[in-house]
């Protein structure tokens, strides 16, 4: 009897907590939706694309949407000022978006991640090299060493790539050389240096893997930082080059013509902000997920 | 104390050096400066003449020493576009970048620490989720989109503002009103976790005990204690806004300040006017660090006892 009345509240509290857990998964589906529907036009735009997206008929010109008074149904979401689809030019610059993204996260983190794992766990000398590396790398103006490194090298996705990444290892060090620092005084990481494990493979085969979840949420931060990124870039004109197809090269081609067309600025910031959006409530998700002290503080 | 602010002093100088060993190098040695002065079909011969006349053939470490020794006097060489002392170009543009800097970093400020404040204290309140909102904001929309759509509305359709350009107050709001934008919503998220963090300290729950005003429980006890964590962010906060973010925002408003002119000095190769400009902006970032963790001594005894 006492045993029921106990387990009854708890038991319809769990279902109150199941239910809001559904919805709040219910959130955290409509982002992963969103996310797989941008993935999959970026890796199949080119057979996806209603048009060409860099190549236009100069008669096409400056068309509105397609639901407009003007707008004509062969184009959507309009046409450019040289008459190129804007649909077909945002897929494209998804795919640019997400290499660029993707490609500075994995070099970024590869390097960031093995300082980290090194300075943590060997300490001494090598660990205050790194940190003061990273100190200074900190407190200098990043945007402008990545905008120099661009501008010096010459713009074009390659270089792009690069001068983000000079950029984008620290956080990955300084994140992870703290996790290392925890975790090596554990229990384990005693055992397996006395059944003589080496050094190195303590590091990246027992103390790594204790890592991963915090280095995924925190790449898939990074990716969305990333990808803001390269779009300013571009803007600036020092990022992906014209005729390529890069949301942030579209605004920056589309604000001479914000007098006159609406929809050439709208739509890339869209995406942008869309997909950023996205990226950073799955980050949210997976930290809920991986910490459940954070799952109950958290609220959607 | 001494220590402390000697080991700040430091850090800054090497910043600033570290800055200076960057964008030299990369301006110097990967940008080739001889291609740039010389015409396409140059002979052989003319290249490397060039190349002593400038002192190219020495040895990277003496060339960097001489452009070092140039440098601390402020002395970059002439701007390739601008005919005149790199660093004289640089320091005109100074003025206007730190009108709208400061601007914008007031406008965040005087919004985001009232609306944190008043956050934490009825967390999941209406006006909790508009500063949850603002975060959020900051995080995901890119703030020169942003600019672009204010544009759009406030100088296209409403015609009530400039689009762009430099003038009265009227050409500052705009810009300024976009470059707040991202820094206020992170502001307005930390002022809040840091002062829940404060409310739910003992002291706060003897202050309350002892029968003080609520009014000056949370703005005399526990947004003192908080003012460490809101400086912190804020120096953080318009350090970027400083070494970057202002960049593309005055490029999108056509804003003649020392941001915009990175670009154009990147778009004319004037690889001085780059040299002169990236260092005077590390220059100017590393002030605001230095006055930053200088003003910590001021909150936190703990730190002016030290020594």
């Amino acid at each position: 009897m006492a045993v029921g009345t106990l387990v009854r509240p708890s038991r319809a509290k769990s279902a109150l907590t199941g239910i809001r857990n559904f919805s709040a998964d219910r959130v955290t589906l409509i982002f992963i939706v969103i996310l797989a529907t941008i993935f999959l036009s970026a890796i199949f735009a080119t057979w996806i694309v209603p048009g060409d997206p860099f190549k236009g008929n100069l008669r096409d010109r400056l068309k509105p949407p397609a639901w407009s008074e003007k707008g004509d149904s062969k184009f959507m979401l309009g046409t450019d000022p040289q008459g190129r689809d804007i649909l077909s030019r945002l897929i494209m610059g998804a795919r640019v978006s997400l290499t660029v993204g993707f490609g500075v996260v994995a070099i970024a983190g590869l390097v960031g991640t093995i300082a980290g794992l090194v300075a943590g766990f060997f300490g001494g000398r090598v660990d205050q090299v790194i940190m003061r590396i990273l100190d200074v790398q900190f407190a200098l103006p990043g945007m402008l060493v990545a905008l120099t490194i661009a501008g010096v090298l010459g713009p074009n996705m390659k270089n792009l790539m690069i001068a983000l990444s000079v950029n984008g290892w620290m956080v990955f060090a300084r994140v992870i050389r703290g996790m290392v620092l925890s975790i090596k005084n554990r229990p384990f990481v005693e055992a397996a240096l006395a059944v003589g494990c080496s050094r190195w493979r303590i590091v990246f085969v027992h103390i790594f893997p204790h890592t991963l979840a915090s280095l995924s949420t925190l790449a898939v931060i990074e990716v969305a930082r990333i990808i803001l990124a390269e779009a300013s870039m571009s803007f600036l004109g020092l990022g992906i080059q014209p005729p390529g197809a890069s949301w942030g090269l579209m605004l920056g081609e589309g604000r001479m013509y914000i007098t006159t067309a609406w929809w050439l600025v709208t739509f890339p910031g869209l995406a942008i902000a869309i997909t950023i959006l996205s990226l950073n409530m799955l980050a949210l998700r997976m930290r809920s997920y991986s910490d459940p002290l954070q799952r109950r503080a958290m609220k959607f | 104390m001494h220590r402390y602010i000697i080991g700040r002093l430091l850090f800054a100088i090497v910043v600033v050096l570290a800055a200076s060993v960057l964008v030299w190098l990369l301006t110097h040695w990967v940008g080739d400066p001889v291609k740039l002065l010389l015409p396409l079909d140059a002979s052989r011969d003319q290249v490397e003449q060039l190349r002593s006349s400038l002192g190219l053939d020495q040895p990277l470490w003496v060339q960097f020493k001489a452009f070092a020794a140039k440098a601390v006097r402020g002395d970059f060489g002439d701007s390739l576009w601008q005919r005149r002392p790199a660093m004289t170009v640089a320091m005109e543009r100074l003025p206007a970048t730190i009108k709208l800097v400061g601007a914008a970093f007031l406008v965040a400020v005087i919004l985001a620490i009232p609306l944190g404040v008043l956050a934490s204290i009825k967390p999941g309140s209406a006006l909790d989720r508009v500063t949850s909102i603002l975060a959020l904001q900051g995080v995901c929309i890119p703030d020169f989109w942003l600019g672009l759509l204010m544009m759009m509305l406030f100088s296209v359709k409403l015609g009530w503002l400039p689009t762009s350009g430099i003038g009265g107050f009227n050409y500052l709001i705009l810009p300024a009103l976009t470059l707040s934008l991202r820094p206020m919503g992170r502001m307005a998220q930390m002022v809040r976790s840091a002062m829940l963090d404060q409310l739910g300290e003992q002291y706060v729950t003897t202050a309350r005990a002892k029968g003080v005003s609520e009014l000056k429980v949370v703005l005399v006890h526990a947004l003192k204690n908080a003012a460490i964590s809101i400086v912190t962010i804020a120096g953080w906060e318009l350090g970027r806004m400083l070494a970057g973010y202002t960049v593309v925002v005055e490029w999108l408003f056509t804003w003649p300040g020392i941001g915009m002119l990175v670009i154009q000095a990147i778009d004319n190769w004037d690889f001085p006017l780059l040299q002169a400009s990236v260092i005077l902006i590390g220059v100017t970032v590393s002030m605001v660090n230095l006055f930053v963790d200088l003003s910590y001594s001021f909150f936190d005894p703990r730190i002016r006892g030290e020594d």
